[in-house]
């Protein structure tokens, strides 16, 4: 799962790391949380 | 080769690091863009994407950190053709025709642009030396309506849509679904928890889905529209999303 589309305080140092732990309580597979201008060969 | 581009990957508030939302999927040769927020013509081109390589663009819906560079971005392509690439085909749902024949049309707010390009002797050379051929062509793009279920099959891949849960009835938003031998990849765009992105999404390989903020800082209004971060994990998980 990619996470975007984040507002500015989900990507604010230290946020960004919590939001994936929680997102990660619910969700099994890996969580990526997506920056712009990132590519990823899937 | 599947390769994703986030080319925006932000919201209608512009942070040094985000602004907008704009994806490319690449599937071999075939560039599929979803969205085309703030900026994404720059950003593309700095992804190493040259804007006329694009063959499909898909709107998920029209807020303007979805569509604001469109004219930028289809201009650019007009103006950089010199006839001999792919056809670009554009889908999107309503007002996607009224919006482009607004920018494009007869009476379209970039038509004085368009005109003066294809008419004035200097532009003309231009174009001529760019390897196009007189006399110019107008803009003549493919314009298609976007509603539930497969809305276009190529030879190696499909894209589906359904509808999302996120500012009806002003306008009306869709997720979309890509099936390829290679894989199947979902883009939620903004949405909230819904039964129609759950099920497009069910088994896909990966999910790109919007995220606005953390659970606790949602309001209800707003985690009805656009998802927070347990409500993505908890979707994701159910529709069994595997990565």
């Amino acid at each position: 799962m990619i996470l975007s589309h984040q507002g500015a305080k989900l990507d604010l140092p230290g946020s960004r790391e919590k939001g994936i732990i929680d997102a990660g309580r619910f969700f099994k597979g890996e969580i990526i949380f997506a920056n712009e201008l990132m590519v990823l060969d899937l | 080769m599947i390769r994703l581009y986030f080319v925006g990957a932000g919201t209608p508030t512009p942070t040094p690091t985000r602004f907008g939302t704009s994806y490319v999927l690449q599937i071999d040769e075939d560039l599929l863009m979803f969205d085309c927020g703030p900026a994404a013509t720059h950003k593309l081109v700095k992804l190493g994407l040259w804007p006329n390589r694009i063959n499909h663009l898909f709107f998920t819906h029209h807020h303007f950190d979805h569509n604001a560079d469109y004219p930028c971005f289809i201009l650019c392509h007009w103006d950089q053709s010199t006839g001999r690439e792919n056809k670009l085909r554009i889908w999107g749902p309503k007002p996607m025709a009224a919006f482009h024949d607004r920018l494009f049309g007869d009476k379209g707010a970039f038509t004085y642009d368009w005109q003066a390009r294809v008419g004035n002797p200097g532009s003309q050379a231009v174009f001529k030396k760019r390897g196009g051929s007189l006399p110019r062509p107008k803009p003549d793009y493919a314009v298609n309506a976007v509603g539930p279920g497969k809305i276009v099959a190529e030879n190696n891949w499909s894209v589906t849509a359904a509808p999302a849960r996120h500012i009806e009835p002003f306008m009306p938003t869709f997720s979309y679904r890509v099936d390829s031998p290679q894989g199947s990849i979902v883009f939620s765009s903004d949405t909230g928890p819904c039964d129609d992105f759950r099920n497009l999404a069910r088994g896909a390989d990966i999910a790109v889905i919007h995220c606005w903020d953390h659970q606790e800082h949602m309001a209800p209004d707003l985690a009805n529209m656009i998802m927070g971060t347990t409500d993505a994990a908890k979707l994701a998980e159910e529709a069994g999303v595997k990565k």
